[in-house]
C-alpha cells in the first residue's frame, strides 16, 4: 500500500489515537508524522491483509512511549471544543435537549476523558485502541502481542473504573 | 448504570472526529518522497532487543599499541559527524584499560550532546541529546578475537556476547542501564580487536551522582555480574561473577549535572502508579510495539530442540534462561503474570548478517516456566 492510500484509509483513526495519547495537537501532529514514517521505514510495503491500522497504532504506541520524555504535557485545546459540538449534535432528537442536559452530557464526557487519561498504560492503550481507533479485540491483541482474553480483561477493568467514576458523578448530580 | 448506556458514553467521549490537516498529510508525503531519493542511512539497532551491525576489516594479529582512537572508530563506522565530535573540546579522552578473564577492556573516550551523529534511528531522532562512548575488547594474550586462520573470523566472533552499559550510582543497575536508557550500539572488528560505540540518553545530568561504564562478557546486567549497595548506592563488580568485566568511573564534568532534570528523567523511567497497574519491565519489553514487526521476521524460524529448558531461579526472585551463550533474566513474578499457560511469548530477538534468533517463554499449568530459542537463517 502506498502512503496516499494509508493516509486516506487510516489517517483519521490513527490521528485521533495520537491525539488521545499525546494530549495536545502539536505533539499529536509530531507523533502522527513519525508513526507513518516509522511504519514505512520498518516495512517497505504494508500488506493490506495484515491489519495495517493495528500496525500503525502499535507503532504510535511505541514512539509515544519514547516521546513522552521529550515533550512536556499541555492542556488539551481545540479538539475538546470539537468533541463538545459533536456531543451536542448526537443526543437523540426525539426531544430537544435542554441546556442542562447538554451541560451534563459534556461534563460526563470530559470526566470520562480525564479519568481515562489517568489510567495506567496497560488499561488506557487498549481502551483508546478500541474506542478512539475503532479496533476490534482481535486487532488489539495482534497489535499488542497479547492474548485476546487479556485485551478483554483490560477493557473490562477500564470500563469498570470509569463506570464507578460516572456513577459517583451521577449520584452527585442527583443529590 | 446499564452497560449499554456506559458503552454509548464511552464511545461518545473517546471517539474523535478530529482529522489530520491537509498540510500535515502533505508534509508526510513529501518526507516519504525525500527518504526514497536519499541514499540509505546507516541504521542503528534496536534497544533491548539486541542487534549489532558488524563488519570485519581484517583478521590479523592484535597489537595493543595500535588501538584506534574514538575518532578513528567513528570514521570506520562511517559516522563523520561523530568523528568530529570526538575530536572536539567537549569529548573526554580516557584510554583506561582493565584486564579480566581472557579479555582486556579499554574505555577510549566519551562525548555528549545533541545531534552529534550522522546515523538516523528512532531513538536518535526523537531523543537527539545523547552520550556516546567508545570501548574496545581485545584478547588478553594479544591474539585476534576472531578465530585464527578463518577468512574473516566471523563465525567465532559472532558467538561472543558483550555488554557495554552506563550505570548510575544510586540506581539499581538492572533497572537503569543501556536497555532502559534508549541505548544502542555499532561495532566493528579491526586487527583482531572489537570496537564498540554505544550511545544512550545523555548521562551528563547525573554527573554529580557518580556514573560508571560497565563492559563485560554476557548479555545482561544482574546481581551475578555487579553488586549494588542499597545504602550507599555504590556499584561494584561481583568478584564471584563467571563473566569477565570491568567497571570504569566516568570523569564527567560535575558542572553539567542537573539534579532536577535527572529526577524528572528517573521519574519518567519509573512512573508512580499502583502495583497492580504498573507494568513490569518484562511486560514493557513484551508490549513495546516498536518491535511488533519483528514477529513477522520469525516466520519460518525453527525451534532448537536442545534449547528447550526450564528456567532457573535465584534467591532474589530472578529467573534465568541461558542457551549457547545467550542468556536472559527477568523477575520471576512479572514473568508469571504475563505468560499464558501453553502460549509462547517472544521476549528477545537478535538479528545479524547470518541469522535471526529469538528467545521465547511459556508456562505450564503448574507455573513452571520454560524457555526456548528459535533460529532462522537469512
Amino acid at each position: 500500500m502506498d502512503i496516499d492510500s494509508l493516509l486516506m484509509l487510516y489517517g483519521k483513526d490513527v490521528y485521533g489515537f495520537c491525539l488521545r495519547l499525546a494530549e495536545n495537537k502539536e505533539n499529536a501532529d509530531d507523533l502522527y508524522q513519525d508513526t507513518f514514517l516509522k511504519a514505512l521505514e520498518l516495512t517497505n510495503r504494508i500488506d493490506k491483509s495484515k491489519n495495517p491500522k493495528g500496525f500503525l497504532v502499535s507503532i504510535a504506541v511505541g514512539l509515544w512511549k519514547n516521546k513522552r520524555r521529550k515533550y512536556a504535557r499541555r492542556k488539551r485545546i481545540a479538539p475538546e471544543v470539537e468533541l463538545n459540538d459533536e456531543i451536542g449534535g448526537s443526543i437523540p432528537c426525539a426531544d430537544t435537549p435542554t441546556p442542562e442536559e447538554i451541560v451534563i452530557s459534556r461534563e460526563r464526557c470530559e470526566l470520562i476523558r480525564n479519568e481515562a487519561n489517568k489510567l495506567s498504560d496497560r488499561l488506557r492503550i487498549p481502551l483508546y485502541m478500541y474506542y478512539t481507533a475503532g479496533m476490534s479485540v482481535e486487532d488489539i491483541a495482534s497489535a499488542l502481542k497479547i492474548p485476546q482474553g487479556t485485551v478483554k480483561s483490560r477493557l473490562c477493568k477500564a470500563r469498570k473504573i470509569l463506570k464507578n467514576v460516572l456513577e459517583g458523578y451521577v449520584w452527585k448530580i442527583n443529590n | 448504570m446499564e452497560d449499554k448506556q456506559l458503552e454509548q458514553l464511552l464511545t461518545k467521549a473517546l471517539s474523535s472526529t478530529v482529522e489530520p490537516s491537509e498540510d500535515l498529510n502533505l508534509i508526510i508525503k513529501n518526507r516519504v518522497k525525500e527518504n526514497k531519493t536519499m541514499k540509505p542511512v546507516h541504521k542503528r539497532m534496536a534497544v533491548a532487543l539486541i542487534a549489532a551491525a558488524i563488519f570485519i576489516m581484517s583478521g590479523s594479529a592484535f597489537a595493543a599499541w595500535q588501538l584506534l582512537s574514538p575518532k578513528q572508530v567513528a570514521e570506520k563506522l562511517g559516522d563523520k559527524a561523530l568523528a568530529k565530535a570526538f575530536d572536539s573540546e567537549n569529548a573526554i579522552q580516557i584510554n583506561e584499560s582493565v584486564t579480566s578473564g581472557d579479555y582486556t577492556f579499554t574505555l577510549h573516550g566519551i562525548t555528549s550532546g545533541e545531534n552529534l551523529s550522522d546515523f538516523k534511528s528512532s531513538a536518535r531522532d526523537i531523543l537527539p541529546d545523547r552520550t556516546y562512548a567508545v570501548v574496545s575488547i581485545a584478547k588478553k594474550d594479544g591474539t585476534s578475537i576472531a578465530k585464527a586462520g578463518s577468512e574473516d573470523g566471523s563465525e567465532d566472533y559472532q558467538e561472543l556476547n558483550f555488554i557495554v552499559s552506563p550505570l548510575i550510582k544510586g540506581q539499581k543497575p538492572w533497572q537503569v542501564n543501556i536497555f532502559t536508557m534508549n541505548g544502542g550500539y555499532s561495532e566493528c572488528v579491526v586487527d583482531g580487536v572489537i570496537y564498540r560505540m554505544v550511545d544512550c540518553d545523555n548521562i551528563e545530568m547525573f554527573a554529580d551522582r557518580g556514573v560508571y561504564l560497565y563492559v563485560g562478557t554476557g548479555i545482561f546486567i544482574n546481581n551475578q555480574t555487579v553488586n549494588y549497595n542499597e545504602e550507599t548506592g555504590e556499584i561494584t563488580l561481583n568478584e564471584n561473577s563467571k563473566e569477565a568485566g570491568a567497571l570504569f568511573d566516568l570523569p564527567l564534568d560535575v558542572n553539567k549535572a542537573d539534579h532536577e532534570k535527572a529526577q524528572k528523567y528517573l521519574k519518567e523511567l519509573f512512573p508512580e502508579s499502583s502495583p497492580e497497574s504498573s507494568p513490569s519491565d518484562f511486560e514493557s519489553a513484551a508490549e513495546d510495539s516498536s518491535f511488533v514487526n519483528w514477529e513477522d521476521k520469525l516466520d519460518g524460524a525453527v525451534v532448537i530442540p536442545e534449547s528447550i529448558k526450564e528456567v532457573t531461579c535465584d534467591e532474589n526472585g530472578y529467573a534465568y534462561y541461558e542457551y549457547n551463550r545467550d542468556s536472559l533474566s527477568f523477575l520471576l513474578d512479572s514473568l508469571l503474570d504475563v505468560l499464558e499457560s501453553g502460549e509462547w511469548k517472544t521476549v528477545r530477538i537478535s538479528d545479524d548478517d547470518k541469522q535471526i534468533k529469538a528467545i521465547q517463554f511459556s508456562k505450564d499449568e503448574n507455573d513452571v516456566i520454560i524457555g526456548r530459542t528459535l533460529s532462522k537463517s537469512k
